[in-house]
């Protein structure tokens, strides 16, 4: 009787698992940053605000629509995006900007850092059944706060008059004594 | 005494040539002298014997060819920055730039107008067949329309080498300007379903009869070792949602066969509920993964290592704990 019973149990979950993990889950999509030399975004103290354009795109053959999510996992305190949602909806073949704007704090100082790291990942529609599976990723990016390089002035290059007023007064010497030593012998 | 007055003379004579001769060399040496003061030498030879010339500074050298060589100038790209376009389709950048041919535009070679994009360690990126935009006197547009791709590495080093030559072979070159490319990050990945054979209440180590599921890097920035991850959580009945098919029972590996993909104290992933769990060893670089020989790719495999015993016959989801996501790092 015990037996027969987990037979039937047997039985349902086979059915049952190959039921759930039949699911489509394929999704893709991208996001275009700017570029940032290892991954660092210098900004002056001055640069009260910064504003960064990143770019969605539902690529790899996409032929359904994909709704993004974008959160900021980290740098909170200083990153916020400016657009009315935190969810894009993205068709194939279509690029969508998302506004990230950096707002330095009054008290910043130079050489202070901030980690910023954004999560965009696909927004799966839960059905009853569904084995949902979607994609995501992260971005991640240090906000340097540095010193405002101002360009420096050529210095004025005094080698070349020194030299050849050297030369002009050794001349002028030479000249003298040569000079002299004419009228000496003269006399 | 005439001798002595005649030597006297010859000595004097003598000593004239002498001095003639001392004003000469450093007349000479003066004139000689200047030449490598204005070039810098003194100064470079001082700053390298003291080590204080330790800053440079660059040095633009215009060299101007009399001969009637067009010359290149006013190349640009329309955008500040290029945002690629994703796998698999190519992104078409346009570049412009205008020539000056002394002996006028009817002199220019159309033909032979060109665009190099080059970047250390990057293929080349090129249109050798410009269009002319206008052209009037002694001056000519073009239009250039360059091709990149989705793994074409981002930076602000991307140098536009512009080019063309006159009907008589004489060549006018302007590398002066730079392009940057932004990064992007992305991935797709296949198949569409993962199916499991047969699973019985209280099996073990079953692995998925249609994997690897294949990651292809649609962007092309590199993803590094153990960037792969998995956010996992558990199923939980719809009917009796006191039964779960535990996220911990599944495992993930980049290495197949023997089951190994289910051997967790090996190489193979435990996952863990509800947290981003790096598939060790995975590695995402750029590429073009069309290829299909592993570039721009990365497998992994999937294993079911238990189904609890306990288990009923019913509907198993993700509604309750949210979905299962891959994400890259």
């Amino acid at each position: 009787m015990k037996n027969n019973r987990n037979t039937c149990n047997k039985v349902y979950v086979s059915l049952a698992m190959l039921l759930l993990l039949g699911i489509s889950f394929v999704s893709a999509f991208s996001v275009s940053s700017p570029y940032m030399a290892n991954k660092e975004l210098n900004i002056f103290p001055d640069s009260k605000i910064t504003d960064l354009e990143f770019v969605l795109q539902n690529g790899g053959g996409a032929t359904e629509d994909v709704i993004i999510r974008v959160n900021i996992l980290e740098g909170s305190e200083i990153t916020n995006i400016t657009n009315d949602n935190n969810l894009y909806t993205v068709s194939p073949g279509a690029q969508v900007p998302v506004n990230l704007r950096i707002t330095l704090p009054e008290n910043v100082m130079i050489g202070n850092t901030y980690n910023v790291r954004l999560e965009f990942s696909t927004v799966t529609l839960g059905q009853s059944g569904e084995f949902g599976f979607g994609t995501g990723q992260e971005q991640s990016f240090k906000v340097v706060i540095v010193k405002e390089v101002v360009p420096e002035k050529p210095k004025p290059n005094l080698l070349l008059p020194l030299i050849i007023g050297i030369l002009l007064i050794l001349f002028i010497i030479v000249m003298f004594l040569l000079r002299r030593k004419q009228k000496l012998s003269k006399k | 005494m005439f001798k002595k007055s005649k030597f006297l003379s010859l000595i004097k004579m003598k000593k004239s040539v002498k001095i003639k001769s001392v004003v000469m060399i450093l007349l000479i040496s003066f004139i000689l002298i200047i030449p490598l003061i204005s070039a810098g030498f003194f100064e470079s030879t001082w700053n390298k014997i003291t080590g204080m010339g330790s800053s440079t500074s660059p040095v633009t050298l215009n060299i101007s060819v009399t001969s009637g060589a067009p010359t290149v100038y006013a190349v640009y790209n329309l955008s500040s920055a290029i945002t690629l376009t994703d796998a698999p389709s190519p992104t078409f950048i346009i570049i412009n730039f205008s020539v000056t041919d002394p002996d006028g535009a009817a002199n220019l070679n159309n033909a032979s107008a060109a665009i190099n994009l080059t970047k250390a360690g990057e293929e080349l990126r090129y249109n050798s067949s410009c269009a002319v935009k206008n052209y009037g006197g002694n001056y000519a547009n073009y239009t250039c329309n360059v091709t990149l791709w989705w793994w074409d590495a981002s930076g602000v080093d991307w140098k536009i080498y512009a080019n063309i030559s006159d009907l008589g072979g004489n060549i006018g070159v302007n590398g002066s300007n730079f392009v940057t490319v932004n990064t992007l990050t992305g991935f797709v990945m296949s198949p569409s379903a993962l199916t499991f054979a047969t699973l019985v209440a209280g099996a073990t180590n079953q692995t998925s009869a249609n994997d690897p599921l294949i990651l292809n890097n649609t962007g092309n920035y590199d993803i590094t070792t153990n960037n792969v991850k998995i956010n996992s959580t558990d199923l939980v009945g719809e009917t009796n949602p006191s039964k779960f098919l535990w996220a911990s029972n599944f495992s993930a590996s980049i290495y197949t066969g023997g089951n190994i993909e289910c051997n967790i104290t090996a190489s193979a992933t435990q996952m863990v509920n509800m947290s981003d769990t790096a598939v060790a060893n995975t590695i995402l670089s750029a590429g073009n993964y069309t290829i299909n020989d592993g570039t721009g790719q990365e497998n992994v495999y999937v294993c079911l290592r238990k189904i609890g015993v306990e288990l009923t016959q019913q509907q198993y989801s993700t509604n309750q704990f949210g979905s299962w996501s891959v994400k890259i790092v």
